[in-house]
């Protein structure tokens, strides 16, 4: 697999690399500034340093993993209900205002 | 005839009118005049009941002007607005008329003081909104139609079901705070489910409104299931079975907004989230809670509406609206890109996004109360939806693989949709003081504190977190050309398929009894034909010499029996 990534696929990697490092660094800001201000909340839970962090993060792994193993059952062929249903049509070109960019 | 024409009047009156004038300008300033005069109308009004009329020995109350009412009629007015700005192009009476009779019919069920004027209207978004879906004009948006209408129709039904028991057991048709328990009151909270797109009863709501056409898909998603809200504020109130339907709803249609392929469907599944934090905010029944709820409910017309634009523009300069088939457009569409943003962030609800205003009210109302269930799962459903309506919509739209789409920004009439509706949304967020002041009730609340600032930062920021570092791994969830099985399979598929074989069961049952009845019939029909035809013993010809025989017979026994 050597296979040469074309340079504009490659710029896109770079800048995604960067969007999370910068991510990174701001989360880490976020995290360690709960430990400069005093926590006001409803719940014990919320007096935890870095609460809301890992609940966010937690959360978001969790809603994967359970969306990842239920998909192949929930999901279907796009011709399924065909044709009461309107997944697999095509939007009526007459409704569109379809316009390429002047380039 | 009445001394305050109700603003319903306004919308009727401006869709019976709105044919004979011209295509085109004077045709959009016309419709776009009519929500204004209805919002003026409404900040006007005094507070109070008017516009009665008697029906059948009943008043009906068309005019209910208090704090609930007059804050949804805003809300709808201006929707009503922005959502016609956004159909400045269109060019389609059947849409123009529809958009005005379900925007007036909605606005006319807010106001409603008593069941049955709320009755009408109820139906009556239902008959005007369904022409928004068929308006697309294809097989598939027929069939949809179809189902959507049989649904709302069936809500309204439930509702007039509902009052009829409820005039019976009280005698009245007052639209006031009821308790659940009567029979009644089930039905009515039933019929409001359904249009609120309660678990279970919600599917309508992700089959129709991406079926609709673009502009119709916005107009849809501000009206019915705010409608909905605003109903069970008013009757159910502090209501506790609606804090897990609530929560349930908030949390489950986020699973579906991960791996569906339709943006748009994606965000009907996020509306119904959405709509979860106001029934719990309305279960929990304190005015917090309620202003929650309500703010919630404004929030989401235009954040929501904000979304469906940005997709809905995308869709019209693309032809498409899936994950599969879109990318790469942030240069292409930086417009749309900026007010679609605009709307992730408020649904985000990062600090100055009317979410962190809006939705902090339900979750604060929650803390209150100590219900530290019902807060984790609203927590939970806040952290999905940055994910689905924030995270998913822009990045695969206008990040994400490049499919070499170049289209054309949007036209100027949906930028300034656009534009005014952003422009709403951070107003929400910039100056929660004077939006609280128009809520319901008064209630002394402060969005802006370091703690809640900080903490709404972290959980959106670690979600984009985990968003991209689990992106390009195998665990990632990414949509892909299919269609999602909701609850509707069962009246699509299972239903109907059991249907069929209990029709091939029924038919066979049939054709055997048939055959046997049959055999019965021409055996008792040949039994009397061996009688009594012409060869048989009845028909045959008796002699006149055994008849007189039998006559002196029958004379002699009378004859003795007179004597004996």
């Amino acid at each position: 697999m050597t296979q040469k990534t074309p340079p504009h696929k490659a710029g896109s990697k770079n800048r995604e690399n960067r969007l999370v490092w910068i991510t990174l660094a701001i989360a880490v800001l976020l995290g360690l500034a709960d430990f400069f201000y005093e926590q006001h909340g409803h719940f014990e839970v919320e007096h935890i340093k870095g609460f809301y962090a890992l609940f966010g993060f937690a959360a978001l792994v969790v809603l994967f993993l359970i969306a990842k193993i239920t998909s192949p059952l929930l999901t279907r062929d796009e011709n399924y209900y065909a044709p009461t249903d309107t997944v697999a049509e095509d939007y009526p070109e007459d409704q569109l205002g379809r316009e390429k960019q002047d380039v | 005839m009445f001394e305050f024409v109700p603003p319903v009047f306004y919308f009727l009156g401006a869709a019976l009118l709105l044919p004979f004038i011209p295509q085109g300008i004077l045709r959009g300033l016309f419709s776009l005049a009519v929500p204004v005069a209805a919002g003026w109308a409404i900040w006007t009004a005094t507070q109070g009941v008017s516009a009665q009329t008697d029906f059948m020995g009943y008043t009906l109350t068309l005019m209910r002007v208090d704090g609930l009412s007059t804050f949804f009629g805003l809300a709808f007015s201006l929707a009503a607005f922005v959502c016609l700005i956004y159909a400045w192009h269109i060019r389609d009476t059947v849409q123009q008329v529809s958009t005005l009779l379900y925007a007036g019919a909605a606005i006319g069920a807010v106001f409603a003081g008593d069941l049955i004027t709320l009755f009408v209207f109820w139906e009556g978004t239902a008959i005007a909104s369904v022409f928004l879906i068929w308006a697309r004009r294809t097989q598939g948006a027929y069939f949809t139609g179809l189902r959507y209408l049989i649904v709302q129709i069936g809500s309204g039904v439930i509702l007039l079901a509902g009052i009829v028991l409820h005039v019976n057991s009280t005698g009245s048709i007052a639209f006031d705070s009821m308790i659940l328990g009567s029979a009644a009151s089930w039905t009515i909270l039933l019929a409001f489910g359904i249009k609120a797109a309660f678990p279970f009863l919600h599917n309508w709501l992700e089959d129709s409104y991406p079926a609709a056409t673009i502009t119709g898909t916005v107009i849809l998603s501000a009206f019915t299931t705010k409608l909905a809200i605003y109903a069970l504020a008013r009757g159910f109130a502090g209501t506790e079975e609606l804090l897990f339907i609530g929560a349930a709803m908030a949390v489950v249609p986020s699973l579906y907004a991960v791996f569906e392929n339709d943006l748009r469907r994606t965000l009907a599944y996020a509306l119904n989230a959405q709509l979860g934090f106001m029934v719990v905010g309305i279960g929990i029944g304190t005015e917090l809670a309620v202003n929650g709820a309500a703010a919630h409910a404004f929030a989401s017309i235009f954040y929501k509406g904000l979304l469906f634009m940005g997709v809905g523009a995308v869709l019209y300069r693309t032809g498409t609206a899936k994950v599969t088939e879109l990318g790469g457009l942030a240069k292409s569409m930086p417009w749309t890109m900026a007010f679609t943003l605009v709307g992730a962030a408020s649904i985000a609800a990062l600090p100055l996004f009317s979410g962190f205003t809006t939705k902090s009210l339900i979750l604060s109302a929650a803390g209150n109360a100590h219900m530290l269930w019902v807060w984790g799962a609203l927590l939970f459903a806040s952290a999905c939806a940055v994910y689905h309506s924030g995270i998913k919509i822009i990045y695969f739209t206008f990040f994400g693989e490049d499919r070499g789409l170049t289209p054309k920004e949007a036209p100027l009439n949906m930028k300034l949709a656009m534009g005014v509706t952003a422009a709403i949304c951070l107003a929400v967020g910039i100056l929660p003081e004077q939006f609280y002041a128009l809520l319901p009730y008064d209630v002394d609340y402060h969005a802006y504190s370091f703690s809640h600032v900080i903490t709404q930062l972290q959980l959106v920021v670690f979600v984009l977190l985990a968003f991209l570092l689990v992106k390009n791994t195998r665990f990632f969830p990414a949509p892909r050309a299919t269609v999602s099985l909701d609850t509707d399979w069962l009246y699509r598929k299972v239903i109907p398929y059991l249907l069929g074989h209990i029709a091939t069961i029924v038919e066979r049952i049939w054709t055997r009894w048939k055959r046997d009845a049959n055999l019965v019939i021409s055996n008792a029909i040949q039994a009397s034909y061996r009688t009594h035809g012409p060869q048989g013993p009845v028909a045959r010809t008796w002699p006149t010499g055994s008849m007189v025989l039998w006559v002196a017979a029958l004379l002699g026994i009378t004859l003795l029996l007179t004597y004996i």
